[in-house]
């Protein structure tokens, strides 16, 4: 079996399973009265016809890249994450305070201090459940939904007291958000007439780091080790519990990167809403991109545009945008059992021998 | 509703041919089994026995070939299917619950018990009596799993086959993981079983393979090579045929050494799963370059005794002196650095990482060591070489290293752990059994290898239930019992009957 066909094997199945998701989805359309054809035909396409369109595509994809990648992290190492929704959040006060705090700091200063505060922040509120899993055996899945619950508290809290915006309380209407940050964190736009920043090659550069951790470094391997099976792995010598905590960090830091790279390049200051399901959507993310860099980037950019896509609907055929999240559901169901199918070896092997045979047909007609 | 199931007066499989990636697990196998025979599937590890088996079972499907029973061909799709034709199969693995009672696990199978709203649990409990009492198989229907021993979860899965009303039944080596004694009353209830119900069964221990079969199959990487009459053929016989060539276990007959003690247990407390303390001030000093054999009925501290001394169970009190150091309760990765070297007793979940490649799981303990990474970057062609030289001088049978682990044969998966524990250069090992479930020619291979690291001056604690393998490879031999050791005895003083009675628990003062 070539490596192209094992490939080749693994992308028609996702493309057959992006397919099946469509086909339930189509039902639904159908059922609210909607036209299937056009509503399909605007969530998929519409966004990709202008550029800044496409541009509002990537630009949801970055979030959602960085999330996914952390969450991955954790994934393949044994602890299910459901809390990048609140990491995000904290992600972004901690970028906040930074900016809020240290304005005049020069730009190559400013603008890493408050990443690595965004960082840090999303990485405790990672650590929280991580060292509860670790040390007191609480499942993650509890721990991490309520600390999101905390953290959107929290938010709003500072949002609405100290964080407030002083113009918003002498004159303004009262919406609860910060001051408009300092221009020395802004990101850049590259893309003149769009939102498109450079939070772009950052999440692309996270990205390639992240598959150099969990595959080419020693650490990675443990925390893989860890995860795809703890027993063994203690047998092994590796800090299970350790490895565990380590990966809940990094992946609570990943979605505080997210949000702080949010508000740095798109939204300039903290308001409410930012974070607005990009933690459960990276969960998603992570999954249908295989739980790897090379397959979550694609993943986020489809997400991305069902995003943009699903707004368009709305406007365009009068589909509620929610369709987007009715989607997601269907596609999480569509993984679950596609990944069965590609965890199936004697299946590829039976595809295999078929094309194989079919190669053979081909060449005897010809010949 | 009663099990009904129509006799199964002859089971034929046709040319069964069955290709995994990379490899052929079957190739064009024919095989005859008649109403109340016993057939013997022996040969190497990963020639292909267990996947004929599942083949057999409806768990896989043959690429080319069928099945016939009755002289009427079956597909079985599943092994609901297999299992309504009236077959059932013992895995190498158990597949029962742990935290589930045995009447649980039992009810799980039993479909005539459940109704569309209620499990009748009084029903499987009935059935459970009736199949005991028929065949004289005890269980006790309300312990839970993990409180059985590996002998009492082998009887469980018997009961449970039967119970689901197996006509003939498939045993997957079945006595590699029970103790001499089990093992005995095992053969004596299959061959009184024998009468009934016709029986495959895979062994690697030709005796039992003597003992109780009428026919016997030798499997060779994937082939049918030999088929014959059981009584016609010595154990020799059968092993030469097996391997190709006479296997000739080695022993230890070198003096016996003086080396310095590196390893002493001094009253050592311990607990067991359950709580209790299933180690009590237990002493024992092992010094470099010799094997001390540990005997012992299973259940009797040897699992505790091995995990203790690699930090994967607190020690309550005592010490462990590891080369002078105080080594209790340190982590499991300080007691690797200090070169302990050991060969857990699950291969499956303690051994290996299932889904890593063979490559990734032969460097499980050394990741971090200069030779296989460099300022943390795994260095990959180091990783390759060494898992290549590893797969041929253990001759490790696999299609190549990249394959998961999990998806090699069960005598391939410990020669991946023997591989890795050997060849990392250990100051001491720990071997758990290190042979179970591997072929002979395999094990003449390992005992080698053993005796090979004694010369180089490592010394060996061999926990085994063999009194063979213990004998033939100890200089000294400890008898464990109920947590202590009852007595070390030199090889010279050793024998099967003396350790039998030690191993009862009778010191040996007490018989004269
Ligand atoms: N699920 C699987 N996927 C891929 N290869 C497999 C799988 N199961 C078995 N094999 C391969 O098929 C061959 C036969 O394996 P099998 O388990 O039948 O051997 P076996 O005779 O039972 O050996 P053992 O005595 O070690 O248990 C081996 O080369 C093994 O690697
Ligand atoms: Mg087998």
């Amino acid at each position: 079996m070539t490596k192209q066909f094992r490939i080749l094997y693994k992308v028609s199945i996702i493309i057959l399973a992006i397919l099946a998701a469509m086909l339930i989805g189509s039902i639904i359309l159908m059922t609210i009265g909607a036209d299937v054809f056009k509503t399909y035909l605007v969530i998929l396409f519409e966004p990709l016809k202008t550029t800044l369109q496409l541009s509002e595509v990537l630009l949801r994809a970055i979030p959602l890249t960085i999330i996914a990648l952390g969450i991955s992290v954790a994934y393949r190492s044994g602890i299910i994450n459901i809390g990048a929704e609140g990491q995000m959040a904290m992600g972004i006060l901690g970028t906040t305070a930074v900016a809020l705090a240290f304005p005049e700091l020069p730009k190559p200063v400013l603008l890493p201090m408050a990443v690595l505060a965004g960082a840090i922040s999303g990485g405790v509120w990672g650590f929280i459940p991580g060292f509860l899993k670790a040390k007191l055996q609480v499942s993650e899945l509890l721990s991490t939904v309520m600390l999101n619950y905390i953290a959107a508290q929290f938010y709003t809290f500072l949002l609405r007291g100290p964080m407030l915006d002083p113009a918003e309380l002498t004159m303004g209407s009262g919406t609860p958000q910060s001051m408009r940050l300092s221009r020395n964190l802004w990101l850049d736009r590259f893309l003149p007439g769009t939102r498109l920043h450079t939070g772009l090659f950052f999440a692309l550069i996270l990205a390639l780091l992240i598959y150099f951790l969990l595959w080419k470094t020693k650490y990675g391997y443990k925390m893989r080790a860890a995860g795809a099976s703890a027993r063994a792995a203690r047998y092994g010598g590796i800090s299970v519990t350790w490895y565990l905590v380590i990966a809940m960090v990094i992946s609570g830091a990943f979605a505080g990167m997210a949000g702080a790279i949010e508000i740095a390049g798109v939204h300039r200051r903290a308001i409410e809403g930012i974070t607005g399901g990009y933690g459960f959507s990276g969960i998603v993310v992570a999954l249908f991109g295989g739980l790897h860099p090379a397959g979550i980037i694609p993943a986020s950019f489809f997400f991305g545009l069902l995003i943009v896509g699903a707004d368009m609907t709305q406007r365009m055929v009068g589909v509620p945008a929610n369709m987007v999240n009715v989607l997601q559901g269907i596609i999480i169901l569509v993984i679950v059992a596609t990944k069965m199918i590609l965890a199936d070896p004697y299946l590829m092997e039976k595809v295999w021998r078929k094309v194989q045979g079919l190669g053979k047909k081909t060449k005897e007609v010809t010949a | 509703m009663e099990v009904t199931h129509k006799k199964i007066t002859s089971l034929r499989m046709e040319h069964i041919t069955k290709r995994f990636p990379g490899v052929l697990a079957s190739d064009d196998i024919t095989l005859t089994v008649e109403e109340g025979e016993v057939l013997a599937l022996v040969g190497e590890n990963g020639a292909g026995k267990t996947t004929l088996m599942n083949i057999l079972m409806g768990l896989y499907q043959p690429d080319e070939g069928r099945i016939l029973i009755n002289g009427e061909e079956v597909h079985f799709k599943s092994p609901n299917d297999a299992f309504d034709a009236g077959l059932g199969m013992v895995h190498q693995q158990y597949m029962l619950v742990p935290n589930m009672t045995v009447l649980e696990n039992i009810a799980l199978g039993y479909k005539q018990a459940w109704s569309p709203i209620k499990l009748d649990l009084g029903m499987v409990r009935e059935r459970i009596n009736e199949i005991s009492k028929k065949y004289g198989l005890f269980v006790d229907p309300d312990a839970y799993i993990w409180q059985l021993s590996v002998g009492e979860q082998q009887r469980v899965e018997l009961v449970k086959t039967l119970c689901l009303g197996a006509r003939f039944l498939i045993l997957d080596e079945p006595t590699s993981a029970l103790t001499p004694q089990e093992t005995d009353e095992l053969i004596v209830l299959l061959k009184r079983m024998s009468s009934e119900l016709s029986i495959i069964f895979i062994s690697h221990k030709l005796q039992e393979v003597k003992d109780l079969s009428d026919k016997i199959a030798i499997l060779r990487h994937g082939a049918m090579v030999f088929e014959g009459t059981t009584k016609d053929h010595s154990p020799s016989d059968i092993a030469a045929l097996m391997t190709g060539h006479e296997v000739d276990l080695p022993q230890n007959d070198a003096p016996s050494c003086n080396g310095t003690p590196v390893l002493d247990l001094k009253n050592l407390n311990v607990k067991s799963d359950r709580g209790f303390l299933a180690l009590k001030d237990l002493n024992l000093t092992i010094r470099g370059g010799e094997i001390v054999g540990l005997a012992g009925v299973s259940g009797n501290g040897q699992r505790e005794l091995a995990e203790a001394i690699n930090g994967l169970r607190k020690v309550e009190s005592g010490e462990i002196l590891f080369f002078g150091e105080n080594i209790a309760n340190k982590t499991p990765y300080h007691i690797i650095e200090a070169g302990m070297g050991y060969i857990p007793e699950e291969r499956n979940t303690e051994g290996i990482v299932p889904s890593f490649s063979m490559k990734e799981n032969l460097i499980l303990k050394d990741s971090g060591r200069d030779e296989f990474s460099k300022h943390s970057f795994l260095k990959n062609k180091a990783i390759e070489k060494n898992a290549n030289d590893l797969r041929v001088k253990f001759d490790i049978r696999s299609p190549n290293i990249h394959v998961a682990a999990g998806s090699l044969s069960g005598g391939n998966i410990q020669k991946v752990i023997l591989a890795r524990e050997i060849s990392r250069k250990p100051k001491f090992l720990i071997a758990v059994y290190p042979i179970r479930g591997l072929d002979l020619g395999a094990a003449e291979f390992i005992h080698k290898q053993l005796l090979e690291k004694r010369k180089e001056g490592i010394g060996i604690l061999l926990v085994s239930e063999e009194l063979d393998e213990i004998l033939d490879l100890s200089d000294r031999v400890a008898v464990i019992f109920k947590g202590q050791i009852q007595k070390v005895l030199d090889r010279k003083d050793a024998n099967r009957r003396s350790l039998g009675i030690l191993m009862a628990g009778v010191k040996d003062d007490q018989t004269v």
